[in-house]
């Protein structure tokens, strides 16, 4: 099963509240842009964070940005304060992020979403508005160029409105 | 060409920002399920390619640092 499926199925078999971001919300709104890995921003709080943790638990999740990538604790009061998990896991990078750049938390974030389905499985989206927006807060040069991708599907979508 | 007013119509503002706007129509004109399965074919065939790289470098060339190794 495609990385994407395979995440969306276990985050709602979980029931872990997240909202997709980055590159793969991007391309869910059109974008051709290529990502290798999954961007959600999710509560991290004790609930959701054993949800998640359930969710990767055959995955062999390791935290991905420390050099001797350690395995992720079982045990969600180990995670308490954490604001963002980069995991390293069988099926490939998951990020989980309590905040979005140009946006905010969790909450924020929950208000500038469309709800869709991808691949059966109902998932919220970062709106485009938002996307463009949290783009152009991160600034580099990739997130830049995607903002210009981003602003033409709008343009065209626009279009086809009017 | 600017439409009435002088705001730049999607195309114009697309290519002055060397957006391939022809492959974003392709990608428009999908479902956000089939767009997703797309890019998950491209990334089956780019980690393909990665394999192949490596197989003929002998090391990976995203990681010249491995090349001694």
């Amino acid at each position: 099963m495609a990385l994407i499926l395979e995440f969306l199925k276990r985050m709602t078999d979980n029931g872990v509240r997240f909202v997709l971001i980055g590159g793969y919300a991007a391309i869910v709104h059109g974008s051709p842009i290529g990502t290798e890995d999954v961007d959600v921003c999710a509560p991290l709080d004790e609930d959701n964070l054993a949800r998640i943790l359930a969710a990767v638990a055959d995955l062999h999740p390791r935290f991905r940005m420390r050099p001797d990538k350690p395995p992720v604790p079982t045990d969600p009061g180990a995670l308490k304060g954490f604001k963002n998990l980069y995991l390293h896991t069988d099926l490939g990078p998951m990020d989980f992020l309590s905040e979005v750049t140009g946006i905010g938390g969790y909450d924020e974030v929950s208000r500038h979403t469309v709800g869709t389905q991808v691949g059966g499985y109902p998932c919220r989206v970062l709106d485009l508005d938002g996307l463009i927006r949290s783009k152009r807060a991160v600034g580099r040069p990739k997130d830049l160029r995607g903002v210009a991708e981003l602003e033409a599907i709008r343009r065209r979508l626009e279009q086809q409105v009017d | 060409m600017a439409d009435d007013g002088g705001i730049p119509n999607a195309d114009d503002a697309a290519h002055a920002a060397d957006v391939d706007m022809s492959l974003i129509d392709e990608l428009l004109a999908l479902s956000p399920t089939e767009r997703v399965l797309r890019h998950e074919r491209l990334l089956e065939s780019a980690r393909l390619l990665r394999e192949a790289g490596v197989r003929h470098y002998g090391f990976d060339p995203r990681v010249p640092e491995t090349h001694d190794r």
